[in-house]
């Protein structure tokens, strides 16, 4: 039967295609069980709500700079702590002095923000052929230090009906639907032709261009797709934190840029996919929770940093191990494979 | 005549394939497999014979190079023509100025009145270009790869199903066999590979196309059916232009054939006058002057009588891969060694294996110096033992581009004559001057950056630095691609000096003409491991190929069944 | 097409030096001309001071860029030195020997930084940073005791490790920049005139090229990786002396300081152009800039911005890759 054997082997190929989840999935696991027995309140309805309404901003902002991860080249977008921090600013401090308060303003002017901020990076990026992580890296000290100047000290509350996220107690809250809404235009976006586009620039930039395919539309299109999720993340972020802070924000850059490594990302171009960067930062968030169970006192902060630089590396190992990069034949790479030679 | 027209008597839907030639040649008729085609509406083709290319007094430099110069041609729709001329003539050039890759520095390029500023342009002008390299994104699936930059920004211009069916008609006829379109590229093998791009070309239905080198990656069976595929185009008033330096393939395939030397139109050629003799003296019109100037390196003696020759590598029970059979080979002092097979089938596998750059599946590999034998397992330890590597591809594995003439001479050395780490600057200069002269490498000042040099002269540097370790083997890996026609006879010539002089020479190329003339014996390899050895009038054309196919010299019957 | 020419030439060794140079004497011009007491004996010698810092800080840097890689983890391993040596000190272990077994850990650390990263070259950044978060949250747990946390470390800084930051040296400089001249002087000699500072360009040029041509490159990429570490200790260390007490977060300027500096003395990111000499003259601009900018009274903050508004245009010259049509 052709449509069964075909069937099949389509199957057999993506399958083999998501080897790149394998070490967030399982990686999701074992931290989920270990979080299921450390802390049993995890399992409840409470435990839910606030385990989404403490991961949706790393989420949100790892799912942000997907997209420039895919564009490639070394795509790492420093810049997100800093951006996210600016957004936060202006939607607690200078959106109200100019009377701007509402829902879809501030979601408008989020996003609006969050696109410009992006687009300027992709400008420079598209026109002058410089990678991603320099320009973001220079684009991270504007952005901090401005930040600093705008606001010294934190302070300020968000407008109302933002406020309380951090405290909402109910499942179907703003916050479930904010991620719900941002998953669903995830989805939609990533079956346009414009995220193939930019898919196959990052993983190949002069046979996209030699084929027809128009780099800088393509690139500025990535960066407005993540302008907009760094302005979704914004408000998510300024939601549980209630106000305004000059600083806070920044390791927002690490926590994302970790959880897209652990989601199997690959700063090459043309690999990270949506669905690792949202198991990369459950999996971040997680390691977090697990170890605020064990009573580390003083050192909490320090276990935090230790386990997901720990984790951070075996993930690029073991990612490496299955890919085949480099580290010989190994035999879970070749099963995965399909046991095809180099 | 007749049967030319009959063809066209045939309902659109099927077709059955008479390549006819053109009336002025002896008919040649093969017949291909009745197939389902696209019918390419005639209306948007431009009328047989109206000038579809024109090319007029274009010159593109790079830096210091330049690459076109002057150079005018046309072509016309409805016609095969092919654009020959040894590297560095500017046919790729050419090609890619054609496509809207890059931009003349002047003069005029127009297809079919308009002239292609970008790819993106090209392709709306209807202008396909096959470019030398094959680009394919390896992460990205068949079905994504044929289809690359054909869709608009937000939605595609096919639909997902259309495509579907439209590209495997098209790729499983040109490649024979069925391909699974949601695959990734990157685990196909280099003829698929190079269908993918040819289809990906075919699949935009272009007014030209133009197609560089693509017959070099394309199996036996498949370039036949590269010609059947270019045929039909012509015949349906596809302007189809053939950039090539196998001029052995024209003969009695192409309406036209310009050539190309040093960027300039050195003469077209029509229908019957496209023979090789011809098509040489164009090509090399020029450069018999210049290799007129290059001196010959001196020949100092005959060579060493077998008799006194020793036994200097051996290789034994080397297997190249896990399901290969062993190899064991014997190579001599003064003896050139030729190294043929067709692509994969572990020629260059064995190469690396000798110097060390990859380690065999088992086996030995010893070199033997008087008293003493050493063992390879690394490129050190076959460095130690007086093996030198040569490649031909000079940009991935020898060139260093950031760094200077002399630096990149003197890299592969440094080690070896420093003195507490800190290098002998001495002895490379002097090292240096002596290859240069030897070699007669025209460079200016040794500080300036090897990219000022050409790729020939890069190649003798690389050549240079290899002999100035005074090695007693010699390995090159295809030296003379991307080589003019003066160069590589000039490194011929100097083979056989070195072999003279009792160096071991093992020669790998994919011309086989090369080996004509030059070696001792031919090595030809299939399945990684030794199919058979050609000695003295075995060496020609025929019986190399045929031994690449499977055909032993000894035996009249294939050794394996050729699939 | 002259100025496409002039660009290029300038992006040759010599054009990058003359361009740093430039920039140096403007900033200094600039320096003289604005900022009250710029030009005096005791603003010399405290921006030498300073810039020794961050230039032996940078070596490690510098070496990175050359193989085309980038160590995330020099900011942590600053901190880390830091309050480590601190710490070893104060628990009774004599101030040599402490100096040696930071340097040998530091040189362990650096060395897995490498030896993970040489498998996955594209991934280098990620594994230097993770590696680095890892090392000093391990030895701020290592450090702090059951009242102080880690960050910060009471204790008594050896008088001869103050003595090296200090400005009322016998000499005209402190003891420290001799130290940092010498390691320069060092490091540039070993670029230029060993084989093993060759095959770091080579590396950086043509990798397979370099692995054809006998250069041990995965063994490299570790020792750079290594050296790194151990120059990064060396600041942290040394910065102990110039602070008198050990703070984890003395280092964080550092993370994006010292590629600042490898930029904008004009060492490729990409890696085989550039040096330690012009590094050097990176590291002088950046610290001239900083000293200008605080003497506009410019706040932390803005002059962090400043910084990022600086690494733009230099990014554009330096860090530009060829466009795709010219790779096929």
């Amino acid at each position: 039967m052709p449509e069964l054997s075909r069937a099949t082997s389509a199957a057999k190929s993506f399958a083999r295609r998501q080897t790149s989840l394998v070490t967030p999935t399982v990686l999701f696991a074992i931290l989920f069980i270990l979080a299921a027995i450390r802390g049993a309140g995890l399992l409840t309805a409470n435990g839910v709500d606030g385990a989404l309404i403490g991961a949706a901003p790393v989420l949100l902002a790892t799912l942000a700079i997907t997209t420039v991860a895919i564009a490639g080249p070394a795509g790492v977008d420093l810049s997100i702590g800093p951006a996210m921090t600016l957004i936060n600013i202006e939607i607690v401090i200078e959106l109200p002095k100019a009377g701007i308060t509402g829902p879809i303003a501030v979601f408008a002017c989020a996003i609006g923000l969050g696109i410009a901020l992006q687009v300027l990076m992709g400008l420079i990026i598209a026109f002058l052929r410089v990678s991603t992580v320099v320009v973001s890296l220079a684009l991270y000290l504007i952005l901090d230090g401005f930040n600093t100047v705008l606001l010294p000290e934190p302070g300020g509350s968000a407008p109302g009906w933002l406020a309380n996220w951090g405290s909402e107690t109910r499942l179907m809250s703003p916050v479930l639907y904010t991620l719900i809404g941002s998953f669903v235009l995830w989805t939609l976006i990533s079956r346009t032709t414009l995220f193939r586009n930019i898919r196959l620039m990052g993983a190949d930039a002069r046979t996209a261009y030699a084929s027809g395919v128009r780099l800088i539309p393509t690139r500025i299109g990535a960066h407005v797709i993540t302008g907009v999720f760094v302005g979704l993340a914004s408000i998510m972020y300024t939601g549980l934190l209630g106000s305004a802070d000059p600083t806070a924000g920044t390791s927002y850059t690490l926590s994302a840029v970790t959880a897209l490594i652990l989601g199997g990302a690959s700063l090459a171009g043309g690999r990270a996919k949506g669905l690792g960067a949202v198991l990369g930062a459950m999996d971040i968030w997680l390691i977090s929770y697990v170890l605020g169970t064990f009573n580390f006192g003083l050192n909490a902060s320090y276990w935090v940093e230790v386990a997901t630089g720990g984790v951070l590396v075996v993930a690029l190992l073991v990612g490496a191990f299955l890919a085949n990069e480099h580290l010989g034949h190994g035999w879970a790479g070749r099963m995965l494979r399909g046991n095809r030679s180099h | 005549m007749e049967e030319y027209l009959l063809a066209f008597k045939q309902p659109a839907s099927t077709l059955r394939y008479s390549a006819v030639q053109r009336s002025d040649f002896e008919p040649v008729e093969r017949t291909g497999s009745a197939v389902t085609v696209v019918p390419q509406p005639v209306a948007t083709l431009p009328q047989v014979g109206t000038e579809a290319v024109t090319v007029r007094d274009v010159c593109k430099s790079f830096g210091a190079t330049a690459a076109l110069r002057n150079c005018s041609f046309t072509a016309h729709s409805g016609e095969i023509h092919a654009v020959v001329g040894e590297n560095g003539s500017g046919k790729s050039t050419l090609a890619k100025v054609l496509g809207g890759v890059l931009a003349p520095d002047s003069g005029v390029v127009e297809i079919v009145g308009l002239t292609p500023t970008s790819p993106v342009s090209a392709q709306k002008i209807g202008v396909a270009v096959v470019f030398q390299e094959i680009l394919l994104a390896d992460n990205a699936s068949v079905l994504d790869n044929l289809y690359l930059g054909q869709d608009g920004l937000f939605r595609a211009k096919t639909s997902r199903r259309n495509k579907r069916t439209d590209a495997a008609e098209l790729l499983n006829r040109l490649v024979g066999t069925r391909v699974d379109l949601d695959q990734e590229v990157q685990a196909l093998t280099l003829n698929v590979r190079q269908w993918i791009v040819i289809a990906r070309a075919l699949l935009r239905k272009p007014k030209v196309i133009v197609f560089d080198e693509s017959t070099a990656a394309l199996d036996y069976e498949s370039v036949e059916r590269f010609f059947e595929e270019a045929r039909r185009l012509r015949d349906e008033g596809v302007c189809v232009l053939i950039v090539t330096h196998r001029i052995s393939e024209l003969t009695g395939f192409c309406d036209r054939a310009t050539v190309l030397q040093d960027g300039t139109n050195v003469g077209t050629l029509k229908g019957e006058e496209i023979v090789e003799k011809r098509l040489l003296e164009l090509m090399s019109s020029k450069t018999v002057v210049e290799a007129n100037e290059e001196p010959e390196p001196p020949v100092t003696g005959s060579r060493i009588a077998q008799e006194t020759s020793e036994e200097r590598l051996t290789v034994s029970g080397l297997k190249l891969s896990s399901k290969a059979r062993p190899i064991d080979l014997a190579f001599r002092t003064g003896e050139i060694v030729g190294l043929a097979g067709l692509e994969g089938q572990g020629q260059v596998k064995f190469i690396r294996a000798v110097t060390g750059i990859t380690r065999p599946a088992s086996g030995r590999i010893q070199v033997r110096r008087q008293t003493s034998a050493q063992t390879i397992g690394s490129a050190r330890s076959a460095d130690r033992a007086g093996i030198a590597y040569v490649t031909g591809d000079r940009k991935a594995e020898a060139v260093f581009p950031n760094l200077s003439v002399l630096e990149n001479f003197g890299i592969l050395g440094y080690r070896r004559g420093a003195r507490f780490g800190f290098i002998n600057r001495r002895q490379v200069k002097d090292t240096y001057n002596h290859q240069v002269e030897d070699l007669s490498i025209r460079v200016g000042r040794a500080s300036a950056s090897i990219n000022s040099l050409s790729g020939g002269n890069q190649q003798k540097i690389v050549i240079g630095r290899a002999l100035a370790a005074t090695p007693v083997i010699l390995a090159l890996n295809d030296p003379t691609r991307g080589v003019d026609i003066g160069a590589k006879h000039y490194l011929h010539e100097l083979l056989r000096r070195l072999a003279e002089q009792g160096m071991t020479v093992l020669f790998l190329s994919n011309e086989i003409e090369e080996f004509i003339g030059l070696c001792d014996r031919v090595v030809v390899f299939r399945e990684d491991a030794v199919f058979d050895t050609l000695v003295d009038e075995q060496i020609r054309g025929e019986t190399i190929l045929a031994a690449m196919f499977g055909y032993a010299e000894q035996s009249a019957k294939p050794d394996d069944p050729v699939q | 097409m002259e100025i496409l020419a002039k660009v290029r030439g300038l992006l040759s060794e010599q054009g990058r030096a003359a361009l740093a140079g430039v920039v140096l004497f403007v900033l200094v011009i600039i320096g003289v001309v604005t900022v009250n007491g710029f030009w005096s004996l005791v603003n010399l010698r405290a921006t030498l001071l300073i810039a020794s810092f961050l230039g032996i800080a940078t070596i490690g840097q510098c070496l990175c860029a050359l193989v085309g890689g980038l160590d995330l983890s020099i900011a942590f391993v600053v901190g880390a030195a830091n309050i480590g040596l601190l710490r070893l000190v104060n628990g009774g272990i004599p101030s040599g020997f402490a100096i040696v077994i930071i340097l040998l850990v530091a040189a362990a650390v650096g060395g897995v930084s490498g030896a993970i990263s040489s498998h996955q070259r594209g991934q280098t950044l990620v594994v230097t940073l993770g590696v680095g978060t890892a090392v000093l949250g391990l030895v701020q747990i290592l450090v702090s005791s059951a009242s102080v946390s880690g960050g910060t470390v009471e204790g008594t800084v050896p008088g001869w490790l103050q003595g090296l930051t200090s400005l009322n040296s016998p000499i005209f400089v402190a003891p420290c920049v001799v130290v940092w001249l010498v390691l320069a002087a060092l490091t540039i000699v070993f670029l230029r005139r060993t084989w093993v500072g060759r095959g770091l360009y080579a590396m950086g040029g043509n990798q397979r090229a370099a692995e054809r041509a006998l250069v041990p490159t995965r063994t490299l990429w570790v020792v750079v990786f290594s050296l790194s570490a151990v120059t990064a200790a060396a600041a942290g260390m040394i910065l102990l002396g110039y602070t008198g007490g050990g703070y984890s977060g003395v280092g964080d300027p550092y993370l994006f300081t010292t590629i600042a500096a490898v930029l904008i003395g004009g060492t490729s990111l990409v890696g085989g152009r550039g040096g330690y000499g012009l590094t050097v003259l990176g590291v002088l601009i950046l610290t001239v800039l900083q000293t200008i900018l605080s003497g506009f009274s410019l706040s932390a903050a803005a002059q962090e911005a400043i910084l990022g508004l600086l690494i733009l245009p230099l990014v554009a010259l330096y860090v530009r890759s060829p466009h795709p049509r010219m790779q096929i």
